[in-house]
């Protein structure tokens, strides 16, 4: 296994790893700095588009040439060609301590994503899904802050982390309607070195990996909640993970610069890096487009 | 492995220009409204300053001794010794609102220099070129803040960006003559934040610009595609060269006091960052031979 930094830009707040297997290109965001950035596998090839708020998550849409993304203040579409931004619906408009945080497609193309407490104190937040015919819906709240929504292989099973609960929740995931229920424990997060569940992924053996934000450390959980395993990383302030590459089996990890919490300590020269982790033998699956 | 120092904490109000000069090996760079030209060596010691009566764009090292420096109102010299300060050429004859900014000596010895409107509105800026024998050459017009011209490194293509229209552009250049041919749009940074400020051309041909109010350095391929971007400590970049005894350190200055008042109160804002372990080497900068 092999730790390394393929793109030394110091996003302030690194977040949203996505794959696109079509482009073979790598996304992700600064949630801070509103940025979304593009390059190939090997980090080549950069694009950056900047956006005017603070951006908490984005999906591909379904031709490629734009993305769904989760603004402070709303669901937004995204044109790459011009940058020119669209607004979808802002779902908590009376919540101005609000933003909308990480999201993810699931197997039938619909975009699921959370808003969080900017202050990371209050259960203000909840979840949403946005369905290819631009409708959103609210589909849990009470939430302080929104992480890691993701599926397993099947679909069957939504993934989902409250942060500062210490656990990742399952829950079950009606395919045919995009509606939750039966919300469990999937897992404890041990948040006792004050590290928090961030974002997450399924991979194609149906393991879920979660980036274990100001632990430092990727777990990898089995289907049944246990751990497989845990993969130190350079910095500790890691903050989600996903599958790509030419055979998807490359981990992308990205990390934060600048902390918004000032109670833990800076990460050096290599803070807010994009990382991969290569030669595990371990595939992801590949992660749909938004249909809408 | 990349590290990103300190280089210099004085917080210039305007730093631009730097310049590593191999024979020295020494590095030069202004701060625009001090105005003063700054030196030191490659460990930021043995200080030297001279200051200036206007504002100052950019600096060029004459291989006769002392500088040509880009005034308000035009070229001049700079007697390292004295200090003293004697036109050359006035650029904007009764104008007010363009002064002279950026500016760099090609790969054949002369001076390439633009001008800017002072209140960064309109076109009333021009490129000029200075020659050895002195004589003063309009490369192009309609430009409202001249930045960042560099020279790939068989000196056949100028880069040179007008920052408010956010856009880079190339022209062809002739190595004999100094002439602009066509231009093109080399890149734009309008999906991005920040403007493209000071530039220079590293020994593979790549352009490394600084973009302004967004702190962070974009190097881009010779196609234009952006190959790295590396974020510094403050929003307020402003310019680069590549320095030190091996070429392989990128010296960056920012700003104190940006005209728009924004972001000087990021704590290192105005000093000189120098970034080590890029793994990318910078060309020697000619002098100009006038």
């Amino acid at each position: 296994m092999k730790i390394d930094v393929v793109v030394d830009v110091k996003t302030t707040l690194g977040e949203g790893p996505l794959w696109d297997v079509e482009q073979q290109r790598l996304y992700w965001i600064d949630s801070f700095d509103g940025r979304v950035f593009r390059a190939t596998a090997d980090g080549r090839e950069i694009r950056c588009w900047d956006v005017p708020m603070k951006i908490g998550s984005m999906a591909l849409r379904k031709d490629g040439n734009g993305a769904i993304v989760s603004l402070a203040r709303g669901f937004h579409l995204l044109d790459f060609k011009t940058g020119d931004l669209e607004l979808i619906h802002d779902p908590e408009p009376d919540k101005s301590g609000n933003r909308i945080n990480d999201g993810k497609v699931d197997k039938q193309g619909r975009f699921i994503a959370g808003s969080m407490d900017m202050m990371e104190s209050g259960p203000n937040g909840a979840l949403y899904r946005v369905d290819p015919d631009l409708s959103v819906h609210k589909l849990d709240d009470g939430i302080i802050v929104s992480n890691g929504p993701c599926w397993s292989p099947d679909g069957s099973l939504f993934y989902f982390a409250d942060s500062w609960s210490g656990e990742i929740w399952v829950y079950d995931y009606d395919q045919a309607t995009g509606n939750v229920s039966n919300r469990r424990t999937f897992t404890k997060v041990d948040t006792s070195t004050g590290g928090a569940a961030d974002g997450s992924t399924v991979d194609a053996e149906g393991c879920l990996w979660n980036a274990q934000v100001y632990n430092g450390k990727v777990v990898r959980y089995r289907p049944d909640g246990t751990v497989d395993r845990i993969i130190d990383m350079p910095v500790k302030k890691v903050t989600s993970i996903m599958f790509g590459g030419p055979d998807l089996d490359i981990i992308y990890v990205t990390s934060m610069a600048k902390p918004p919490l000032p109670k833990f300590p800076g990460d050096g020269v290599l803070r807010g890096s994009l990382f991969t982790i290569t030669g595990l033998g371990i595939k992801g699956v590949s992660e749909p487009r938004f249909a809408g | 492995m990349l590290r990103i120092e300190v280089f210099s904490e004085d917080r210039n109000q305007l730093g631009e220009g730097p310049l590593w000069d191999v024979e020295e090996q020494r590095l030069y760079w202004l701060d625009s409204y001090a105005p003063a030209v700054y030196s030191c060596d490659a460990k930021g010691n043995d200080r030297k300053t001279w200051n200036l009566p206007e504002p100052v764009g950019s600096l060029a090292l004459r291989e006769q001794g002392g500088a040509v420096v880009s005034l308000r109102n035009g070229f001049h010299t700079l007697d390292f010794e004295t200090g003293a300060v004697g036109l050359l050429r006035e650029t904007h004859p009764g104008e007010l609102r363009p002064r002279l900014n950026d500016g760099k000596v090609d790969r054949q010895g002369r001076f390439v220099a633009g001008s800017m409107d002072f209140e960064e509105r309109d076109p009333v800026g021009t490129l000029f070129r200075l020659d050895p024998d002195l004589s003063l050459h309009t490369l192009d017009t309609g430009i409202i803040c001249s930045n960042g011209p560099c020279f790939s490194p068989d000196g056949s293509t100028l880069y040179f960006a007008d920052s408010h229209k956010k856009v880079i552009y190339a022209y062809s250049y002739d190595t004999t003559t100094g002439n602009v041919g066509s231009r093109r749009v080399f890149t734009t940074l309008d999906s991005l934040r920040g403007y493209p400020d000071g530039a220079t051309v590293d020994a593979e041909g790549y352009v490394w610009s600084v973009e302004v109010y967004s702190g962070r350095l974009i190097r881009f391929d010779p196609s234009g595609v952006i190959d790295r971007i590396i974020g510094l400590p403050v929003q307020s970049t402003t310019s680069i060269t590549f320095g030190g005894p091996e070429l392989d350190i990128a010296f960056v200055t920012s700003m104190a006091r940006p005209f728009n008042n924004q972001y000087h109160r990021e704590r290192e804002a105005g000093c000189m960052f120098a970034v080590h372990g890029l793994g990318v080497r910078g060309l020697p900068e000619p002098r100009f031979k006038g």
